[in-house]
């Protein structure tokens, strides 16, 4: 009501606007409250994890360490310089540049972009056969051989995180006894892409299950492989679903960012970066 | 004219069904020649557990196929009449592994947990391998019980665990 921008000339609606709020918030509290308070099962409910990826920018160096531990550790397919250079090869963590400015003071600011698991996928929502679903707990996944290549995904997918098997996966011979038996390789014909390396997960949640223990935030704070291997501890992994972890905290600086965020996408990698170069 | 049509359709029909029955007999898996006629119910009669030889079932995802110094711990001194008895000791004398054949694999695109399923989830082994306290003879094709995914999803629900398909589909 004493909204200087609109309650002045508004007052009737503002007045309404705010009773039917709280109505709302007083019935949502009456259905919420009795689950909250009994509760049969709180082990439960902390299993929803949500999660998520910080890439920072401001750390990165660009060494593309990433790309390639990613590339070993889920048994990416080596298209070979033909094929790459018609589009064709395959990268589930790729090192994008992006030029600001022009000449005297250009900047190529160079991004590592995994999928970005967003909350409401393009690429889900196109599937026509399932093959590509939202997991409990926020992964965007597939089930390979479900999918019947069809390619909607890899259009729908504005970051273009989607990459389509357009020959035999294929390694060098040396690569072969590599291969990791964590991943399952994709036949031909199949779209594949980042999974957040759901299988190290299990594994590190198997881990805590043994030594009697709930998964804690520095068990998956440098999880994925890409994470891993980053030298400058640019890229932290752990759940956006639980407000004081440490990627939640970092979410909330005044750094972050998401990519093309005005898609109502929601992705789940944020970005932090000093917006310097617009100074 | 319709006689004729009859017996070509007939002849399809046989043709097609030697077909299927031949691709099936030739892709099924062949059996195995184990290097030790192993008799599981006459071990198993000896207060042994599947543990004892397969060990890592609790603590591993894979169960795992017993090393020779597990055989030595009864087999030291010669035990019983069976001719394949003293080729344990013999696979010891010349510091050899017994060359067991894995005939139980998962497929590429599954993650099984042992321990996961044997200590957590506390079932028998014989759920899924079959009641091998009653089997005489060497192992020589995949003891597993007609594991379909069905079966493990119904399991799963049951006992409301997670049926995400990240939960064992890699």
């Amino acid at each position: 009501m004493n909204d200087l921008r609109e309650g002045s000339s508004k007052p009737a609606e503002t007045h309404r606007r705010s009773f039917f709020t709280t109505l709302a918030a007083a019935l949502a509290g009456i259905f919420l409250l009795p689950r909250r308070l009994f509760s049969s099962e709180p082990a439960r409910e902390r299993l929803r994890r949500k999660w998520g990826m910080v890439i920072d920018l401001d750390k990165c160096t660009g060494c593309q360490a990433c790309v390639v531990a990613c590339r070993a550790e889920n048994n990416v397919p080596v298209a070979g310089p033909a094929q790459t250079q018609n589009d064709r090869g395959i990268f589930w963590m790729d090192m994008l540049e992006v030029s600001e400015g022009s000449y005297p003071d250009l900047q190529r600011q160079l991004t590592p972009i995994p999928c970005n698991h967003c909350e409401n996928a393009p690429c889900v929502k196109v599937c026509p056969v399932g093959a590509t679903f939202i997991n409990e707990e926020g992964i965007v996944a597939q089930v390979w051989a479900r999918c019947i290549g069809c390619r909607y995904c890899t259009t729908a997918c504005p970051y273009s995180r989607r990459y389509f098997n357009w020959q035999a996966p294929s390694w060098p011979e040396t690569m072969k006894n590599q291969l990791n038996p964590d991943v399952a390789t994709r036949p031909k014909g199949v779209v594949e892409k980042c999974t957040f390396c759901h299988h190290r997960i299990r594994r590190a949640r198997e881990k805590a299950r043994a030594e009697g223990r709930e998964l804690a935030d520095a068990d998956v704070r440098t999880l994925p492989a890409c994470a891993q291997a980053c030298p400058a501890e640019a890229i932290l992994f752990g759940d956006l679903g639980s407000p004081e972890s440490e990627v939640s905290r970092l979410a909330r600086s005044p750094r972050a960012m998401r990519l093309l965020e005005d898609l109502g996408t929601h992705p789940k990698v944020v970005y932090l970066r000093e917006a310097k170069w617009k100074e | 004219m319709k006689k004729w049509l009859v017996k070509l359709g007939l002849l399809a029909l046989a043709g097609a069904l030697g077909a299927a029955w031949g691709s099936f007999s030739f892709f099924r898996p062949k059996p195995v020649t184990q290097p030790i006629a192993f008799n599981h119910k006459k071990h198993l009669a000896e207060d042994i557990s599947c543990k004892d030889c397969h060990q890592h079932v609790e603590e591993g995802v894979h169960a795992t196929l017993p090393a020779v110094k597990a055989c030595l711990l009864c087999h030291e001194e010669a035990k019983g009449s069976h001719p394949d008895e003293p080729k344990v000791r013999d696979y010891a004398k010349e510091n050899r592994e017994i060359p067991w054949i894995q005939v139980n694999r998962m497929v590429g695109h599954v993650y099984f947990s042992h321990s996961a399923h044997v200590k957590y989830a506390e079932m028998d082994c014989k759920e899924c391998h079959g009641d091998m306290k009653e089997k005489e003879e060497a192992v020589t094709v995949s003891q597993v019980e007609h594991l379909t995914m069905g079966r493990c999803m119904a399991c799963h629900e049951e006992k409301g665990v997670s049926n995400d398909c990240l939960g064992c589909h890699k």
